[in-house]
């Protein structure tokens, strides 16, 4: 009796944990098994793959790209960055003027927009947006203030149902941008400042070209096409937006077409998927760039000295030499793998507009030789063990790496090589960015890579290294600022200022001007300007807007624009379904290749596993026999 | 008789022991005790550990994201990061005990709705993968280890130390590879289609399908601790003399092993099991990541790369009350089934 009871305990156990993992691996595969088709999810829908996901549709709370990327597809703002010139472009207002003094502004609003419930969308929608965003000292002022910081809240008025006036304090280039979320005034006047932070938005009503269908924050979210959008109906009827931790994974599924298009992977995993049937890849230039930051002598706002940076650095020869020494070239081969393009000065190339490019004869291209001539015209002595001396003290100078870019991790060693090269010591320490950004705003580092997101607007980049950025505050924690080189010269703070009040080829002229100013003080050493890497289901999907021009503009995740998304149209398709919308008129054609492997592929591996499965079931239970008989002769 | 009633009181007495009774209450009272002084010492930890970290949260967000000067200023005031930290630790008690973990620095949700969030995904994945890697790995331990050295001894120890040699990222990674990618036979992350949750056995079907390959990654690897423990506690067991004292009363085999044999060699692995059940709702942040599962690992994550000291605070205070809780089940569970310990 115990025994049969041991044993039926035992076998029971057994069979529920048998029962458990089979049924575990019978119920998830047989979606699988079933499967006529390849992964793929119909037609209509666009799948989008990124490692990060939107975690809120309060649109004052969010600040990733992600969140931003779907919050300019369901709300529509009052102007664009266009799509080939990054200008301020038309969409809710269609067109603009301003009064002779630049102080006194006039948007002409779109006639015939409804929202995503019906309403229609007026001039009393902008004012109210533009009211609300204008109080100074609330969240949505801090989340607008780029753009709206100049206008005077009580000046913003309508005339009649489809103008908008507003005056500002100073004439600002920002007026011909103002990329602004419009909000409609019969929903959130119910949200009052006090509550907007708690605010969840779930199910927000926009006049955008999609719709939100369902939303899992920080997982994955469905938009559908809105087929009453004034710039056309979206050649895509669902749009999905879907997190991948590891973009290992993203990689897998978009070479099986889970997804059918994948954002953020790395240069290596995007380079993989060169030669995946049906798979396109894009290596388009963006506004991102990296730096070796140099410590130019840390200073707080009023001019004192603080930290502990290595004086040589306040030499300007010890950072053109460092300049000199450095391999950009090689960087970009050896860890974008040819994703990116050696680093200038502060705007990228991507900007023609504003990007200056320095002569030859003035540009840092590697040349040991002339880094040595430079350290010895300069008093450097080399020591015996390779490392150059100066009044006594060596040349060794400390180097911050981030631990969360992996790039900048395989940056350093070829830096530390370089410098070495030349006689230069460098100890690298990695750290957290939250240690980082404290030291550097201490003044307690000598170099430190880290990078920079560029908007087409190069007003904030620019501030940065403005005198007013260095840190505040006092010991020991000083509040930094935006500046991490501590650069602070005040002419370049004079034609900062400058610029502010000029638009077009004035502006541009001055921002070349300043960046020539710190490309020659050398406050960063730029090291790269990187790529966006995106790759796409050419076999499935057609129809991009690339910014800022085919082949090698952004497809998706543009600079603060969404010009692909209403133009995405199934492969196959008639053009004439997206060719009237807004923005897509430069159209792609399909790259055609087969999707192969997805049907057979499953389908096989399927049958396969469930032929290993129950073989190994019929094993076990034949083993477990066998132990019976064994105990039962006992 | 009356002489008969205090020789049997004296006997029941000697049988349960001097004060047995107010003795268990009083153990009792001391493991809860001590559970809850520990979890109020976690709760202060908590709090400074993170406070001491050298960090700004609303410049370390700028940075990555370009905020202005303004939006920092809102996100210091509303956070109240700027007051003296004395009153920080104030506002923060007094909020915990309410059942407030306050708002995340990331996106203002409520800690406790983003943990609410991910408690489920992760409670299911590593939930289910401890009951199965218990079940099969403390069965694989009995029969290999009161068969010592037979052929199914050295095959699933074997097995077992290759499993347990394995990284868990690693693994999944393989896997991953192997089974979701040009097979496509399982999904290559997250929890459910991209549709979202689905009503009914669709979505069950749905669910289990993407919960599959993480699931078996976390019992494979479990497994194999569970297996070597309670295979070592049974070797220990093999030669005591209380087995051989049963042996000659005439026992069964099967009976000594069940009735003698397993429930003495089981009370490592019964620590073991508690201890692993607290930590359960940690989730497992390597597995969680590989199959960009939802859970509170990714969430821990998350929150320690912004930083979000609100987020970490919740979810450190969890996963640390989740262990006290279960070590002091564990505690309770070894009481009543060892009697060393009852009478200790």
């Amino acid at each position: 009796m115990a025994r049969s009871t041991f044993r039926i305990r035992l076998a029971r156990l057994t069979a529920a944990g048998l029962a458990a993992c089979a049924g575990l691996a019978l119920a998830g595969a047989a979606p699988a098994l079933a499967r006529s088709s390849p992964p793929h999810h119909g037609p209509t829908t666009f799948v989008v793959g990124n490692t990060g996901a939107v975690d809120t549709l309060n649109l004052f709370n969010g600040f990733t790209s992600q969140d931003f990327e779907v919050y300019g597809l369901v709300y529509d703002n009052l102007m664009d960055y266009g799509q080939l010139d990054y200008q301020g472009s038309p969409r809710l207002a269609t067109s603009w003027s301003h009064s002779a003094d630049g102080l006194t502004w006039t948007y002409h609003i779109r006639h015939g927009v409804k929202w995503s419930d019906g309403q229609p969308l007026t001039s009393a929608d902008v004012v109210y947006t533009f009211q609300r965003d204008t109080v100074p000292g609330s969240t949505e002022f801090a989340d607008n203030e780029a753009y709206v910081g100049e206008i005077i809240h009580s000046s913003i008025h309508a005339v009649g149902p489809y103008t908008v006036v507003m005056q500002v304090r100073h004439f600002t280039p920002v007026m011909n941008r103002l990329i602004v979320s419009i909000l409609p005034q019969h929903i959130w006047q119910a949200v009052t400042e006090k509550q907007v932070s708690g605010y969840a938005n779930n199910n927000p009503v926009g006049s955008g070209p999609f719709i939100v269908s369902s939303f899992h924050s920080n997982q994955s979210i469905t938009l559908r096409a809105n087929p009453n959008y004034w710039g056309g109906k979206p050649g895509i009827k669902t749009l999905v937006f879907q997190r991948f931790d590891n973009p290992t994974a993203e990689k897998l599924a978009l070479a099986n077409g889970s997804i059918d298009f994948a954002e953020g992977l790395t240069p290596a995993l995007w380079k993989s998927l060169r030669g995946t049937p049906g798979v396109t890849l894009i290596n388009a230039p963006a506004g991102n760039w990296d730096e070796l930051g140099f410590n130019n002598g840390a200073a707080t706002v009023s001019g004192k000295p603080i930290g502990n940076g290595n004086p040589a650095l306040t030499d300007i020869n010890v950072r053109h030499a460092i300049s000199y020494a450095i391999n950009t070239k090689e960087l970009v081969q050896k860890v974008l793998l040819n994703t990116g393009s050696p680093g200038t000065s502060y705007i990228p190339p991507v900007y023609t507009q504003f990007h200056y490019n320095p002569p030859a004869s003035i540009t840092y291209t590697y040349d040991p030789t002339k880094a040595n001539a430079i350290l010895t015209a300069d008093g450097w002595k080399m020591g015996p063990n390779g490392i150059r001396v100066k009044n006594g003290k060596q040349l060794t100078l400390r180097l911050f790496v981030r631990n969360q870019s992996p790039e900048q991790e395989q940056d350093a060693p070829y830096i530390v090589g370089w410098l070495k090269a030349v006689g230069i010591g460098v100890t690298t320490t990695s750290m957290s960015d939250s240690v980082l950004t404290a030291d550097i705003g201490n003044g307690q580092y000598d170099m430190f890579m880290w990078g920079w997101g560029v908007e087409p607007n190069p007003d904030f980049q620019l501030s940065t290294a403005t005198c007013g950025q260095r840190s505040t505050g006092g010991p020991p924690n000083y509040t930094p600022g935006w500046s991490d080189s501590f650069y602070c010269n005040p002419a370049y703070d004079q034609l900062y200022h400058q610029q502010q009040g000029l638009d077009g080829a004035a502006r541009a002229a001055v921002v070349k001007q300043m960046q020539k100013m710190l490309y020659v003080a050398d406050n960063y050493s730029l090291l790269y300007y990187w790529n966006d890497t995106q790759a796409y289901r050419s076999d499935l999907f057609t129809g991009f807007a690339p910014q800022p021009d085919k082949p090698n503009g952004l497809y998706l995740y543009q600079e603060v624009s969404w010009w692909s998304y209403r133009c995405i149209r199934p492969v196959g398709t008639s053009p004439s379904l997206t060719d009237h919308n807004v923005g897509c008129q430069h159209e792609l054609g399909a790259v055609t290749a087969s999707a192969g492997g997805g049907v057979n592929g499953g389908l096989i591996g399927g049958i396969a596993a469930a032929v290993v499965a129950l073989v190994a079931v019929a094993l076990f239970m034949a083993r477990r026999r066998r132990f019976a008989m064994a105990d039962e002769r006992e | 008789m009356t002489a008969l009633l205090d020789g049997a009181r004296a006997a029941a007495e000697e049988r349960s022991g001097p004060g047995t009774g107010s003795g268990l209450a009083r153990m009792l009272a001391v493991k809860i005790g001590s559970a809850a002084v520990t979890l109020f010492v976690v709760l202060v930890v908590n709090f400074w550990m993170f406070r001491v970290l050298p960090a700004d949260p609303a410049r370390n967000l700028a940075r990555q994201t370009a905020l202005t000067a303004a939006q920092q200023a809102a996100i210091n005031r509303t956070f109240g990061l700027g007051r003296p930290i004395l009153q920080q630790f104030g506002n923060y008690l007094a909020q915990t005990l309410h059942g407030n973990l306050g708002r995340s620095f990331v996106d203002q949700l409520p800690v406790t709705e983003k943990i609410g969030q991910a408690l489920w995904p992760t409670v299911l994945l590593v939930g289910t993968s401890t009951v199965l890697s218990t079940i099969i790995g403390v069965w694989i331990g009995i029969r290999g280890g009161w068969s010592r050295g037979s052929k199914f001894d050295r095959t699933s120890t074997a097995f077992v130390n290759v499993l347990y040699s394995m990284p868990d990222f690693w693994l999944g990674m393989v896997l991953l590879i192997t089974l979701a990618g040009k097979v496509a036979l399982f999904p290559d992350g997250g929890m459910h289609s991209f549709a979202g949750a689905q009503p009914g056995f669709a979505g069950l079907r749905d669910l289990l399908w993407h919960l599959t390959l993480p699931c078996l990654v976390l019992t494979l690897v479990y497994l194999a601790e569970y297996s070597l423990v309670m295979r070592s506690s049974l070797i220990d067991e093999l030669k005591a003399d209380y087995l051989t004292t049963a042996r000659a009363k005439g026992l069964r085999d099967d009976m000594v092993r069940r009735k003698h044999a397993v429930p003495n060699a089981l009370l490592p692995s019964i620590t073991l099991i508690m201890l692993n059940l607290g930590f359960v709702i940690s989730g497992a942040i390597t597995t969680e990541t590989v199959f960009s599962w939802p859970g509170l690992g990714r969430l821990s994550y998350e929150a320690l790369n912004a930083p979000d000291y609100p987020t970490l605070e919740g979810t450190f205070l969890l996963f640390s009350a989740a262990v006290i809780f279960a070590n002091l089940i564990g505690d309770l569970l070894l009481t009543v089934f060892d009697p060393r310990v009852r009478q200790a």
